[in-house]
């Protein structure tokens, strides 16, 4: 099943966690937050097949609790 | 001022060595006092990875407001505002506090150090003379990672042992029966510390370079520059945080490698691919007595007993990253658990480690550089761990950690 990820960036703290377990999924912006480079962080596009284990992981290990993963695409708020 | 809350009036050790190993206590501790009231320090402490988590994420709860402490503070309340101390404040300030500091830590950022940090380790493996003993602490724990925070600051890297000297005597521990007189060495170097950096900011204010205390003087606080009071402090902040942990990360590499886990040393240097799962490993199992505090917030009995707003809670991380609820076999060293990097020893929550991206690139820098270098490492047999321990603020640090190499 397609799975969809979001960083929440009201609580993420950029502490790097996310992007050091999957580097090819997260990246930071220039305040120093994280956000999903798959889509601008939209989390509109399907996270790739081989990558959903990591970024489960990084789910696991968001001190923050910011890693968002749905099986549905997320509301676009505009 | 803040108060301290002395660990050592809590803990059953006798000897530094037995500190050293406090497995059994914390097992003890998880499983019959999980959650217990020291009356003589009138502190809750908690043991189990649920609870360690909750109480250093939940801030609603437990929060990191709070007049009493075991982090030695860098010297005593100077009636300066406090608007840029990252450690004791709660979402949402917290927040706008640690923004000033959070671009220049991401590992996007940091790759663009990697090179500097890189040339800094091999030139200090370069000067290990594999021909006689090595003291790690000495060669590369203590000096490489002041030497990096010199170099990321933009401080001239040959000051590195003045701000040394006053580093160490700012963020002693308390020592309960000297109280007042630490005070007055730490107010003595805090004041020596200043004057030292004053006219570096000047200096950067009107030629900034890529470097932390350059960011800082562009940084703004609601719409206004730091002071430099402000810079020196935070400044302060980043030592204070950033030396002894990963100089102590580095030694206690070395040491697991060697006591903790013989013959490991073999296999990082079969496969150098290994050594940050090595370090994870490192930081949940030989970081063995790492805590931190918060306040509680409001009433609560979340954890079981009653507890009452204001009171203080003590988080034993270390404990956490023994608990075999979450860790098989968390008694022993091994670098292929498949979740090690659930240790709280960088904390969770809000104030997660802002350096945890630079300490896991330091150290796994230097390590890899060394272990390519050096085919195998040796321990002294003579020697004797109690001699070579001194009190520190996570309890029990190696002073010295002699070993031999091999080229
Ligand atoms: C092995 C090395 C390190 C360890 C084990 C470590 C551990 C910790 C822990 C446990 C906290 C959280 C305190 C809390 O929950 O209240 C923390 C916070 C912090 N650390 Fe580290 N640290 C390390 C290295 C560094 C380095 C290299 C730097 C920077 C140069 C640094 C800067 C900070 C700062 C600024 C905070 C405050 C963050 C906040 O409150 O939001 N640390 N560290
Ligand atoms: S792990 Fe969580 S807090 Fe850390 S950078 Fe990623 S989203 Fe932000």
């Amino acid at each position: 099943m397609a799975k969809f990820v979001v960083v929440n960036q009201e609580t993420c703290i950029g502490c790097g966690n996310c992007e050091g377990i999957a580097p090819d999924i997260f990246d930071f912006d220039e305040s120093g937050l994280a956000f999903v480079k798959l889509d601008g962080n939209q989390g509109i596009k399907p996270i790739p097949e081989d990558k959903i284990d990591e970024v489960s992981e990084a789910m696991d290990e968001c001190p923050t609790d910011s890693v968002k993963i749905a099986d549905q695409p997320f509301e676009q708020k505009d | 001022m803040k108060q301290a809350i002395f660990v050592d009036e809590m803990t059953p050790f006798k000897t530094k060595e037995e500190e050293w190993h406090p497995y059994a206590w914390f097992e003890d501790m998880r499983k019959h006092h999980p959650v217990s009231f020291h009356e003589g320090q009138q502190v809750w402490n908690v043991f189990t990875y649920d609870h360690v988590k909750r109480v250093l994420s939940d801030h609603e709860l437990f929060s990191s407001v709070r007049d009493r402490t075991l982090v030695a503070p860098a010297s005593q309340n100077d009636g300066t505002s406090d608007r840029t101390n990252i450690l004791f404040s709660d979402p949402p300030e917290h927040r706008r506090r640690r923004s000033l500091l959070s671009a220049a830590f991401t590992p996007r950022h940091l790759r663009s150090w990697e090179p500097r940090i890189q040339a800094i380790a091999e030139a200090f493996i370069d000067d290990i003379d594999p021909s006689r003993e090595i003291d790690i602490v000495k060669s590369l724990a203590n000096p490489f990672p002041i030497t990096v925070i010199a170099e990321l600051l933009g401080v001239p890297p040959e000051d590195r042992h003045l701000f040394q000297q006053w580093v160490e005597i700012i963020f002693l521990p308390f020592d309960k029966e000297n109280m007042s007189d630490l005070n007055k060495r730490k107010a003595a170097a805090a004041q020596a510390f200043s004057d030292y950096l004053q006219p570096i900011i000047k200096e950067k204010r009107v030629h900034p370079a890529d470097d932390i205390i350059s960011d800082l003087i562009n940084a703004e606080r609601d719409g206004e520059p730091l002071t430099e009071e402000e810079i020196i402090k935070m400044t302060r902040g980043l030592l204070g945080a950033g030396l002894e942990t990963t100089s102590h990360l580095i030694t206690n590499c070395f040491y697991a490698f060697l006591y903790d886990s013989p013959g490991i040393y073999r296999k990082l240097r079969e496969d150098p691919e290994l050594v940050p799962q090595a370090i994870e490993e490192v930081l949940r199992y030989r970081f063995h007595i790492m805590k931190m505090e918060r306040r509680v917030k409001k009433d609560t009995d979340v954890l079981g007993p009653e507890m009452k707003e204001g009171e203080m809670i003590v988080a034993w991380m270390s404990a956490a990253n023994l608990d075999e609820q979450t860790f098989d076999h968390a008694d022993q060293f091994d670098i292929d658990r498949p979740n090690n990097r659930k240790h709280l020893t960088f904390s969770t929550g809000p104030h997660f480690c802002l350096g945890a991206p630079l300490a896991r690139l330091e150290v796994k820098t230097i390590l890899t550089g060394f272990i390519k270098r050096f085919s195998n490492i040796r321990s002294i047999p003579s020697f004797d761990l109690e001699s070579h321990l001194s009190h520190s603020i996570f309890g029990q640090s190696l002073n010295s950690l002699p070993i031999l190499a091999e080229r």
